[in-house]
């Protein structure tokens, strides 16, 4: 009878403890869940700051699910109207100083857009942080006043990443990243990106700040959301390479 | 010793015309070096100007790192103070300013990469101008106009007054692009140049790459020969430590690597030519001491020491080499002055020639370095094939010596 009781008791604080505590899985599946929205619609600017310059570009920004996506740059001059359309895998440029539509070849991809800290590739990237990695629950940790989940990504074979590992920090309450560290195929720390300034948009979180920093190099990519909009209707002909122009 | 001279030359003189015809081989060899050295060193100054004139220059300013790694960001920001301060050197002929960048070129049908190159038409020294097969050359007010080489437009179906398409990257890494049309296509015979080169006003690669520096101050002299001189005065001048100051001779080294290794064929040509005189002047200075031996028998006899034995037979090799070697110089000088006079055209060439900026004429360029080098070594050979007879002569014995038959 004792015994009995004991195995109830142990069984009962297995499951209790199973359904209080996420796996790490789970959690970046809550990560992608309030990450994706139907659509959204945002107006940002990027600083991209290096030791020589500092230089600003403000831009609009639609998007549809996950496949398709529109960036219009509304500054400065020299780069006003230039216009970038992803469909799916594949990234389209459009120039006005040409009066042309270029599609970004996949040997393009890994260099910067724009000069900043991002890459062509970072604009059309699906990999989703559930799917295409196997995820590891390294602890919890208190960052930037939010208690959060330090989560390693080790990315599948055949999973679209160039990374070797992705470390996570992702906050406990809201299920926003709050920091992402990516390191290269030698394990090296390459780029970190900081998530900040999360509000609260319709029913989701969203980081309003986002700084990406090169590991060892004086410079940095600051991207900040001043106005967004979520799950708003959108004309499907909005994402067409006739609506670049 | 003045006995010994005295005997020297009337040995020499005994067969005169053995040592004649030995000396003669000697003049004809040396004659014939001079001026095949003379050709090449005359071809290779073509080489080097034409280079120089197709937009190298005799100095080039730029940032430090820029001739490694020609990055759109390495900049010199102050050209004009910069041309400003050394444009007062006596040796400088011209000074001249470019922004250049690689960039994909288009002609909306079809594309392939090139380099751009901003110039300031006034000022530039480049031999395009005289290349142009049609259309015209830039001038000073043009802002959105290119010169493009011949191939170039073959490959991306391009002819007068279309538009080219550049994309590039600007100084902040963003995308950049112009449309510009073709008011010129020039034809230099160089691949590199005719298939990937286009040259578009300064201010309008400016605007392209969002700069307002320049990459190169290219200086041409008015005489090549004191560049070292020249450049050490523009680095006092410009005090730049970010800035790097190079002579043509640091910006083609592939060209003079090149030039070095005909050069070595040239070299070799030489040594076969000294290993015959060797062998012709060995032949000689043996066949005369076996006939002498026992007259060499009677000179020992007579208290004559080795030493002077060995010393007597060097020397007759080594004046049988300095009179063809004097022989030599002169002919070898009067060829290449007579070539240098009345160059070789070659007929049926000319547009060939031309085609790649060099002259249809065969013509010559005497150097020091050429006479002295040739007619030295000619010296050494002629001294050392004496050694050896002399060694053996003077090793024999008095009382053999004498009874040779």
């Amino acid at each position: 009878m004792q015994k009995t009781l004991f195995v109830l008791l142990a069984s009962l604080t297995l499951f209790g403890h199973q359904a209080f505590a996420l796996s790490a899985k789970e959690i970046m599946g809550k990560v992608e869940a309030n990450w994706r929205g139907k659509s959204s619609h945002a107006v940002m600017t990027m600083t991209i700051r290096k030791p020589e310059w500092t230089r600003t570009i403000s831009m609009e920004y639609w998007n549809q699910g996950t496949t398709r996506s529109l960036i219009k740059i509304l500054a400065p001059p020299k780069d006003k109207g230039i216009v970038y359309l992803r469909i799916n895998k594949e990234l389209w440029n459009y120039l006005p100083s040409i009066e042309r539509t270029i599609r970004i070849p996949p040997s393009m991809m890994m260099q910067s857009w724009m000069g900043s800290n991002f890459t062509n590739d970072d604009l059309v990237r699906e990999s989703n942080l559930e799917r295409d990695y196997s995820q590891e629950l390294l602890g919890e940790e208190k960052i930037a006043g939010y208690d959060s989940y330090r989560i390693q990504l080790i990315p599948k074979p055949n999973a679209p990443v160039v990374w070797s590992k992705i470390i996570a920090w992702i906050a406990k309450d809201t299920f926003v990243p709050l920091q992402e560290e990516f390191y290269d195929e030698r394990g090296s720390l390459v780029n970190t990106l900081v998530f900040e300034n999360i509000k609260k948009i319709d029913s989701r979180y969203f980081p309003r700040k986002w700084t990406m920093k090169a590991t060892g190099k004086n410079e940095m990519t600051i991207m900040e959301i001043s106005k967004i909009e979520v799950d708003i209707p959108l004309p499907p002909e909005l994402f067409s390479l006739k609506s670049l122009k | 010793m003045r006995l010994l001279l005295k005997l020297v030359w009337r040995n020499i003189w005994r067969h005169r015309r053995r040592s004649l015809l030995n000396i003669l081989a000697i003049v004809f060899g040396l004659g014939m070096i001079i001026l095949m050295v003379a050709i090449q060193d005359s071809s290779h100054q073509q080489m080097i100007d034409s280079t120089i004139n197709l937009g190298t220059g005799h100095i080039q300013i730029r940032a430090f790192g820029h001739y490694e790694d020609p990055a759109v960001d390495k900049l010199i920001n102050n050209p004009s103070q910069l041309a400003d301060q050394i444009k007062s050197i006596d040796a400088i002929r011209s000074i001249t300013q470019r922004a250049v960048a690689f960039a994909l070129l288009s002609s909306g049908r079809s594309s392939t990469g090139g380099q751009i190159i901003g110039i300031q038409p006034d000022k530039e020294f480049i031999i395009i101008p005289r290349r142009i097969i049609s259309g015209s050359y830039l001038s000073d007010g043009d802002t959105n106009s290119v010169v493009i080489g011949e191939q170039l437009a073959r490959n991306l179906g391009l002819t007068l007054g279309r538009e080219l398409i550049i994309l590039t990257q600007d100084y902040y890494g963003s995308v950049s692009a112009a449309k510009s049309i073709v008011k010129g296509i020039f034809r230099t015979g160089i691949p590199e140049l005719d298939a990937f080169q286009v040259y578009m006003p300064l201010v309008a690669a400016q605007k392209l790459l969002a700069i307002e520096g320049v990459h190169e101050i290219v200086v041409k002299l008015g005489s090549p020969d004191n560049v070292e001189t020249v450049k050490n005065e523009v680095i006092n001048r410009i005090h730049n430590n970010k800035l790097e100051v190079m002579t043509w001779r640091e910006l083609l080294k592939s060209l003079i690597q090149a030039i070095n290794i005909d050069n070595a064929g040239g070299y070799l040509f030489l040594a076969i030519l000294l290993i015959i005189v060797a062998g012709s002047l060995l032949n000689e200075i043996l066949m005369s001491t076996l006939e002498r031996t026992r007259e060499i028998g009677i000179l020992r006899a007579v208290g004559t020491s080795p030493a002077q034995i060995r010393l007597m037979i060097i020397l007759e090799s080594g004046l049988l080499g300095i009179l063809g070697m004097v022989g030599g110089v002169v002919l070898g000088v009067a060829l290449s002055w007579y070539f240098s006079v009345f160059p070789i055209h070659i007929s049926g060439l000319e547009e060939a020639f031309e085609e790649y900026g060099l002259s249809p004429y065969i013509t010559t360029k005497l150097t020091m370095i050429n006479i002295v080098l040739s007619s030295g070594f000619i010296l050494i050979v002629s001294l050392i094939a004496g050694i050896i007879p002399a060694y053996r002569v003077s090793r024999l014995s008095i009382v053999k010596a004498l009874r040779f038959a």
